[in-house]
């Protein structure tokens, strides 16, 4: 075998899809399989504030202790079974309930003779925008009793019954608000399932008797299954990851769930126990994505793709009809635009707790830093307060940043992934693309710390820079708009690229004049939801954002930290605002579609 | 074909150079290192003006005041961040871990935490300024101690007119189940640092308890320390994630029920008339009323703008610059020159009446302290 | 020269071989046809011709005298550079291009001037009677219209080879048979080589200079249509070609005491015209075509007795289902018998276009 006949043999099967294959195998590998690894070395290792509880080590030490500790130690039960129990029992109703409503609606939407079903679509979209914890937030100001002191919640100052603790605080809450979060996922991905099911497949059946009830239950039912199924599978791993609600929650009651241990053991300085705990929280996401995987196999993709959905007769709500609807639009009116208005509110009270009209103030949107007005925090009004309005612009960076990476990163690799299907190369992206979504966001964001908050290589460190944000969350996003790349490229099929293979189009061009044209919509949808997860990120970004980068939900970290709740009900606002602007702009003008975002 | 390698390499070579660019100023260059020789003060001076800036990182928010105040005076820009206590720890050890030094000077809380990983290193460097050498006592020079900070237990006192605690035992009576309030030990190290400090003298806590109640401790814990922590954690304690909070919950009128706080930063009662609140602090718990940690300032070892650092280091010990703190109570210069606040009592007093805790073996039990707390407060 | 050469040609799919050490020799100029039933792997030769996909256990292609594929010497020419038109079944017409732009499109890649592209574009358009509807979109174009959108933006290329997979399957009927027509004018104007791959046999016979069978990844036979239809090389090209389906009938050779042969199968003797000598008591199997057999009226010398089973008129002729003992056969009549089911008639074998397999299924006769 001589070199030159080596190279033309490698040449000549040199195509797009094999160095694009390449390329992107070896960044996913480098931001996503090396930091698993590094966070499996640091569970071994000891650490300077470590080292006091194994006695006779120093720091840099190889130990088990960190493993006995957490599985096996006198403290196991509370640090680590506990905290691990609570967040399965919550993540596993979370995502039955969100299954519920969010199905529930689904079919109310798509299959019934449902009034005003394009203001209830959009409607039922909002939860999924607003930050997780906004409704944790709302649910505080709501039902907060006097457990916590201070001033009244509202319900109780409207209505003078003291709420019960199990109400206000612990699982609870974080049940019903994250349920409430949770659910537009599990209705879009449905949704879709439901209208692109052939009618042909229920008339067929019609035909032969059957009545509307046998159908649904043995026609529709099993057909969707695997998407009920899927979307219970993405919710549940969604949820032994979320940060925010169990922390404003639970903490009064101490409900400790995996995501706040984790965040505790990082910030006190004992990453090897932290490390643990992301480990195992990575561990079940890959438990849940494996099941998903056996259930769906390859079938996952008919029902997105033989999209010749034409809607069979829609079921008539008849009688129930006022009530369903009425039902339909005060739900969802209670948990989009209340809790919206209620934080609100709280940042036009000068004092909080005092709801008369007398207290209504802009002092916390527009006055000035003071001492002596209102809470005095010596912080001026949100829209004139240079580090708010910095933070909310690097937000906006970021959105836009990642945005762009995930929607062309997204596109290509899904390009890659279809265009090498049946190689070991397609396998291997496919499941490297999607590592990121099994790791919790709490523990992305610490891996990516220990990465690369440290020169390492070439590349610098990236401590204190918006790139290190800008680069955890685009990976962290990425499988969404992966996926969403794969289902656009599926859906154009690979003969229309062959085509212009024979009219002799390189590759760019290809890319430039067919795929891209053709997919452009789904491409500018696939913008918008990384756009909107980084607005409304926190988990992510809470253990590496710094003063200088500090994004609009940072910051309300540290206006909540302080009890200076105007402010970061004022910031939510705005974060909602901006989102729902851009969402509404980018639909006017592109004709985006949400729900093609996330592939479904 | 060529071409087409082409794209792809120019593609992923922008992309590798936008994370390189991407890095802030910050990485650009680092400062000469603090020299050990007799300095002559006015060369100082005079070097920090050509410098002509200074960047300050501190936990308590009055430095931007302090920086505002500094930086009409002497015409150097002082860039003050306010940052939380284990924010401060987290932002120092990953820039003493990537090799950046962005602050000249630190007001840092959490000693112990720090000596492992920045102080030992030579990440921060103690100084002492002409400021310092002449009015703080050689105690507390090194480190060097810029302010201490007390916790106190408080009560509203619109329901409760009088004291009502005389006990530390107290907080474990069912009379106050579910309505005392601490800041989660978890987010705050200097809890831990306290509460190593019960573990340490807990025979004196032992002792207290036969004096309160007549009859001697039952022990179900290693000793009467962790006895405490665990009692005072089962009656059902609140755990706040700020201090202010704390003290709002605590003073607000009204409150039919109002609760307790337990080791919250005393100098949230300058918010008393400000906020309308029915508070104050309890002054005749046994064995103590509270406990006192250091603030203490450093110098970065490795500071781009050193002489700049040296002179705000002067300058926040001097009675001048320490102005914003000693408009109110919960702060003690440990510089005698500086007059207290008239309407606290002086810090010999408090000193009396306050425990503090030894950093060494505060750095060393710290870790059991945590993972004591962390199993009381799960519920079974 | 044009002609296309495929040798020792095999393309697996993990264990299956799609394409099983395939050798093909098109001359320059014919209408080759691989025809075979879904999943014989024509589609994926055509697609390796075209260089879309590639033999990957070995082999070589050759367009005229250039090797454009082989796997020995590591060569792999481009599909563009191949100087061949791929028209897909599915026409694979870009949506978002307006008809000329479609048509266009591989000549704006070779930058050439607009006004040549104009008239080229033009030219090919009134060529196929697609002149007025440069403007539209594909959507708004029947499914004549697009195949022919497709086999322009082919031929403006000027390909010396043209590769068409199925193209008339997603027609009806009538319009088939006219493209069919067209398909054929096109070859005899153009001259140039048409490699066509299509599942139905009369395409396949119709249209082709050449027809390659396929089944299984696997050659069949490589000839003339009629030469597949009348000698066919093994059992499966018998049954696959042909309308009716051929009538086989598996038994045993015998031969008679006055020296003729007969198929002896279930107690009936078909007598056999066979002039070679063959080796008797031996299994084989007789191919009889229905327009082989004629019906005579019963009990007439020399024809087999059977019963009428069912009548299919078809316009022009009528396929006549007999039943011979418990053996079915078809027979076509050119006119009507006016034949009843279950009437009684007699089956005599017409001519000594008779095929005879071996137990292997190959002809020998």
């Amino acid at each position: 075998m001589n070199l030159p006949f080596l190279f033309r043999r490698a040449r000549s099967r040199l195509n797009p899809e094999s160095v694009l294959s390449f390329v992107f195998m070896l960044f996913l590998a480098y931001v996503v399989v090396l930091p698993l690894f590094v966070m499996v070395r640091e569970t071994f290792i000891v650490h300077p504030m470590e080292r006091f509880q194994i006695p006779g080590s120093k720091a840099g030490d190889y130990t088990l202790a960190h493993w006995l500790k957490v599985l096996t130690g006198e403290l196991a039960w509370g640090a680590f079974y506990k905290p691990l129990i609570n967040t399965l029992i919550v993540s596993s109703l979370i995502s039955f309930l969100s299954l519920l409503i969010g199905g529930g609606l689904a079919w109310l939407v798509v299959r019934t003779d449902l009034p005003w079903k394009k203001l209830v679509s959009n409607l039922a979209i909002i939860p999924y925008i607003m930050p997780s914890w906004s409704l944790a937030l709302a649910w505080i100001t709501l039902f907060k009793n006097q457990r916590v002191g201070g001033s009244l919640g509202l319900f109780e100052y409207l209505t003078g019954i003291s709420l019960p603790n199990w109400f206000s605080y612990g699982m609870f809450p974080i049940v019903i608000t994250l349920s409430l979060h949770y659910f537009p996922f599990s209705f879009m991905l449905i949704g879709g399932a439901l209208r692109n099911i052939d009618s042909q497949l229920e008339e067929s059946a019609e035909l032969l008797g059957a009545n509307r009830q046998q159908i649904l239950r043995k026609i529709v039912f099993p057909l969707v299954a695997p998407i009920i199924f899927s979307s219970f599978l993405l919710t549940f791993s969604r949820g032994i990851g979320t940060f925010g609600t169990p922390a404003f929650l639970g903490g009064p009651v101490r409900f400790y769930m995996l995501s706040t241990m984790l965040y505790a053991n990082i910030v006190g300085q004992r990453p090897g126990l932290g490390y643990i705990i992301t480990l195992v929280m990575i561990l079940f996401g890959a438990l849940v994505l494996y099941m998903d995987q056996r259930m769906l196999g390859e079938r996952k993709s008919f029902v997105t793709i033989s999209g010749k959905g034409g809607m069979s007769a829609p079921f008539h709500l008849g009688s129930a009809r006022t009530v369903v609807t009425l039902s339909v639009l005060v739900f969802l009116f209670l948990v989009t635009v209340i809790p919206f208005f209620i934080l609100a509110i709280e940042s036009f009270m000068l004092f909080p707790g005092n709801y008369s009209l007398s207290n209504l103030s802009l002092h916390y949107w527009i006055g000035p830093a003071s001492q002596t007005i209102g809470i005095g925090s010596s912080e001026a009004g949100i829209l004139r307060n240079a580090a708010i309005l910095k933070a909310l612009w690097n937000s906006v960076q970021l959105g836009i940043l990642v945005a762009l990476i995930c929607g062309i990163g997204g596109s290509l690799i899904g390009y890659t992934i279809v265009r090498t299907r049946g190689t070991w190369k397609c396998s291997l992206l496919d499941q490297l693309s999607f590592i990121p979504y099994l790791i919790p966001s709490i523990g992305f964001g610490a891996i990516f710390l220990a990465l690369f908050a440290v020169p390492r290589g070439p590349i610098p460190s990236l401590y204190g820079t918006l790139t290190l944000l800008v680069l955890a969350a685009s990976v962290k996003y990425l499988p969404y708009s992966t996926r969403a790349g794969k289902g656009a490229i599926l859906q154009i099929g690979p003969e229309l690229e062959e085509a212009a293979i024979m009219s002799g189009a390189p590759w760019v061009t290809r890319i430039g004049r067919i795929i891209f044209p053709l997919q452009k919509a789904a491409f500018f949808s696939g913008l918008l939801l990384p756009f909107i997860s980084a607005m409304r990120e926190l988990s992510l970004v809470v253990l590496l954002a710094t003063p200088g980068t500090d994004l609009a939900t940072t910051i309300t970290v540290k206006f909540t930290d302080r009890g200076w709740y105007p402010y970061t009900n004022g910031i939510m606002v705005l974060i909602v605002l901006t989102i729902l602007l851009i969402t509404a702009v980018s639909r006017k003008l592109m004709k985006t579609d949400l729900a093609k975002g996330i592939g479904g | 074909m060529c071409k087409k390698l082409i794209w792809v390499g120019v593609l992923f070579g922008i992309f590798l150079l936008s994370l390189y660019a991407g890095g802030s100023g910050e990485t650009a260059k680092q400062g000469p290192s603090m020299a050990a020789k007799p300095e002559v003060w006015s060369e100082v001076v005079a070097a920090a003006q050509k410098e002509g800036k200074v960047v300050v990182y501190a936990t308590t928010s009055r430095i931007t005041l302090a920086a505002e105040n500094f930086t009409k005076k002497t015409g150097i820009k002082a860039d003050a961040h306010r940052l939380s206590e284990v924010e401060l720890i987290e932002r120092l050890n990953k820039e003493a871990a990537s090799g950046i030094t962005a602050a000249d000077v630190v007001l840092i809380e959490d000693y112990p935490s720090m000596m492992e990983t920045l102080v030992k290193p030579g990440y921060l460097v103690n100084y002492i300024p002409p400021s310092a050498r002449e009015g703080v006592p050689k105690e507390y020079q090194t480190p060097l101690v810029f302010a201490f900070v007390n916790r106190i237990f408080g009560y509203n006192t619109e329901k409760y007119p009088k004291d009502p605690f005389q006990s530390i035992w107290d907080f474990t009576l069912p009379e106050w189940k579910g309505r005392v309030m601490i800041r989660d030990l978890v987010i705050t190290g200097e809890h831990q640092n306290a509460f190593t400090e019960l573990i340490r003298r807990s025979d004196e806590l032992e002792k207290e308890y036969q004096r309160r109640f007549g009859k001697p401790l039952e022990k179900t814990e290693k000793n009467a320390g962790y006895e405490f922590m665990k009692r005072l954690v089962q009656n059902d304690i609140i755990l706040m994630k700020s201090d202010t909070t704390i003290a709002e919950s605590v003073g607000k009128r009204g409150q039919a029920d109002p609760p307790v706080g337990f080791f919250y930063v005393f100098s949230k009662h300058r918010d008393i008339p400000k906020k309308n609140l029915a508070l104050a602090y309890s002054p005749n718990i046994k064995p103590f009323i509270g406990y006192y940690y250091g603030m203490y300032l450093q110098l970065t070892g490795k500071a781009k703008n050193p002489n700049a650092a040296k002179v705000l280091a002067d300058y926040l010990i001097s009675p001048e610059g320490y102005k914003p703190w000693s408009d109110e109570m919960g702060f003690y210069s440990a510089n005698t020159k500086v007059p207290p606040y008239p309407d606290d009592k002086p810090w010999s007093w408090w000193k009396e009446h306050l425990w503090t805790y030894d950093p060494t073996y505060a750095a060393e039990h710290r870790g059991e302290v945590l993972d004591a707390w962390i199993k009381y407060v799960q519920k079974k | 020269m044009s002609g296309i050469r495929l040798l020792g040609v095999t393309r697996s799919f993990g264990s299956v071989r799609a394409v099983d050490d395939f050798t093909l020799e098109i001359p320059n100029g014919a209408f080759a046809t691989l025809l075979g039933p879904s999943g014989c792997g024509k589609t994926t030769t055509l697609r390796m011709i075209a260089g879309l996909d590639s033999p990957n256990e070995g082999g070589e292609i050759w367009i005229g005298e250039r090797c454009v594929f082989s796997t020995e010497k590591a060569v792999f020419v481009h599909p563009a550079k191949r100087k061949l038109g791929l028209v897909f079944q599915s026409y694979a017409l870009w949506p978002h291009l307006t008809v000329f732009e479609n048509i266009a499109f591989g000549l704006q890649i070779q930058k050439l001037a607009k006004s040549a592209i104009q008239r080229r574009v033009e030219a090919i358009a009134s060529l196929l009677h697609i002149g007025e509807l440069l403007g539209r979109y594909p959507s708004e174009l029947s499914g004549g219209q697009q195949q022919r959108v497709a086999i322009a933006r082919v031929l403006v290329m000027e390909p010396e080879v043209l590769l068409l997979d199925e193209p008339l399957s997603n027609l009806d009927a009538k319009l088939r048979m006219d493209m069919r027509a067209e398909l054929k004018r096109l070859h005899t104007e153009t001259g140039s080589t048409i490699v066509y791959v299509t599942h139905d046999q009369m395409e396949a016979l119709t249209l082709s200079t050449h027809v390659a069978v396929m089944h299984k990844g696997k050659l069949q036979q490589w000839a003339a249509p009629m030469e597949v239809y009348n000698r066919p090389a093994n059992l499966f090209t018998a049954d696959f070609i042909g309308n009716p389906r051929i009538n086989l009938i598996e038994g045993i050779l015998r031969s008679a005491p006055d020296g003729s042969f007969y198929l002896e199968k279930e107690g009936v003797a078909f007598p056999l015209p066979v002039r070679l000598p063959v080796s008797t008591q031996v299994k084989a199997t007789l191919g009889l075509r229905a327009e082989d057999l004629e019906i005579t009226p019963s009990q007439t010398p020399g024809s087999l007795p059977a019963t009428v089973y069912s009548v299919l008129p078809a316009g022009a002729e009528w396929y006549i289902r007999v039943q011979v003992k418990d053996i079915f056969l078809t027979v076509t009549t050119y006119q009507d018998m006016g034949l009843q089911n279950d009437s009684k008639v007699g089956i005599r074998i017409k001519s000594d276009r008779i095929k005879l397999f071996d137990s292997e299924g190959n002809l020998f006769l």
